[in-house]
């Protein structure tokens, strides 16, 4: 999944940039997070990718977002779990070629409880005081001026 | 039309950080080579470069070059790395699995510690010649 290209000609500050690259991410997210439901490969890679972007942004900003530290930490956490599904999936793909199924038996489990995790995390993150209010907060993503 | 001159700056001050970060890692990759050890760490570098400079694009002269070779040296580096997460999952399987998982792990790790062995030569090379400039 390539990230959106973000205008900036039109900024008129650093501050203002940032706000808008990272509103950019943020939508990216809630774009693939319907992923969760289903948890098929391709659409929670395609999370997870979107996940690692949007950490990334928020890190390169560092401290001039500080108020973003617990998203930072949630995404890291959803990076993780997801990253976990994939391997699964690679695995799982490789095991049932092969022909091994008790192996695959396990990866399947495995693969499960991770996708079940990384729900759990977003419904907490996404709660109304949950780890990304601050990024609800800053994108404006709900109320009227967003 | 380009952002103005203070977003600019600040723009190429951030990719700069993100670029003398992946090239310290580099350094130490091309001086300890050991396979595994440093491609982990090059290829988040490489990739936090390359989200930088996605973000910045705009005030970024030759951000399309730069995006393609911190793209090249990630998929450069990519099989080794595949391959070392897979293994590794493995074992931890193997340490629990009964006699024929036990069988099923091994047959799956034979090709992967081949295609890692394969992937190391490319690797070291892609390492070696990698070179990102800012263009002023």
């Amino acid at each position: 999944m390539k990230g959106r290209a973000i205008p900036l000609e039109d900024v008129g500050s650093p501050k203002e940039a940032m706000r808008r690259i990272v509103t950019v991410r943020f939508c990216e997210v809630l774009t693939q997070a319907p992923a969760l439901k289903d948890a098929k490969p391709q659409p929670l890679h395609d999370l997870r990718i979107a996940c690692k972007r949007l950490r990334y942004t928020l890190e390169l900003f560092g401290d001039a977002l500080r108020e973003c530290r617990a998203a930072e930490r949630a995404l890291e956490g959803l990076q993780q779990l997801l990253g976990d599904a994939h391997d699964c999936d690679i695995l799982l793909e490789s095991a049932q070629r092969a022909g091994a199924v008790h192996l695959a038996k396990r990866v399947r489990r495995d693969r499960e409880r991770s996708v079940r995790r990384a729900q759990r995390l977003w419904l907490r993150s996404i709660d109304e005081h949950g780890a990304f209010a601050s990024l609800i907060g800053l994108s404006g993503i709900g109320n009227a001026e967003g | 039309m380009r952002p103005p001159p203070e977003v600019m700056t600040w723009a190429t001050m951030l990719v700069r950080q993100r670029m003398s970060d992946l090239q310290k890692v580099q350094r130490k990759a091309k001086k300890h080579w050991c396979g595994g050890k440093y491609v982990h760490k090059l290829r988040t570098h490489a990739r936090r470069l390359r989200a930088a400079i996605e973000d910045l694009r705009g005030c970024i002269p030759n951000a399309q070059k730069l995006i393609d070779e911190s793209k090249n040296l990630g998929q450069k580096t990519g099989k080794i790395r595949d391959a070392d997460v897979l293994i590794r999952r493995l074992q931890r399987y193997r340490v629990f699995a009964f006699a024929a998982e036990r069988a099923e792990i091994d047959a799956l790790c034979k090709p992967l510690e081949k295609q890692r062995k394969a992937a190391r030569k490319p690797a070291k090379a892609c390492v070696r010649d990698f070179h990102v400039k800012l263009s002023s």
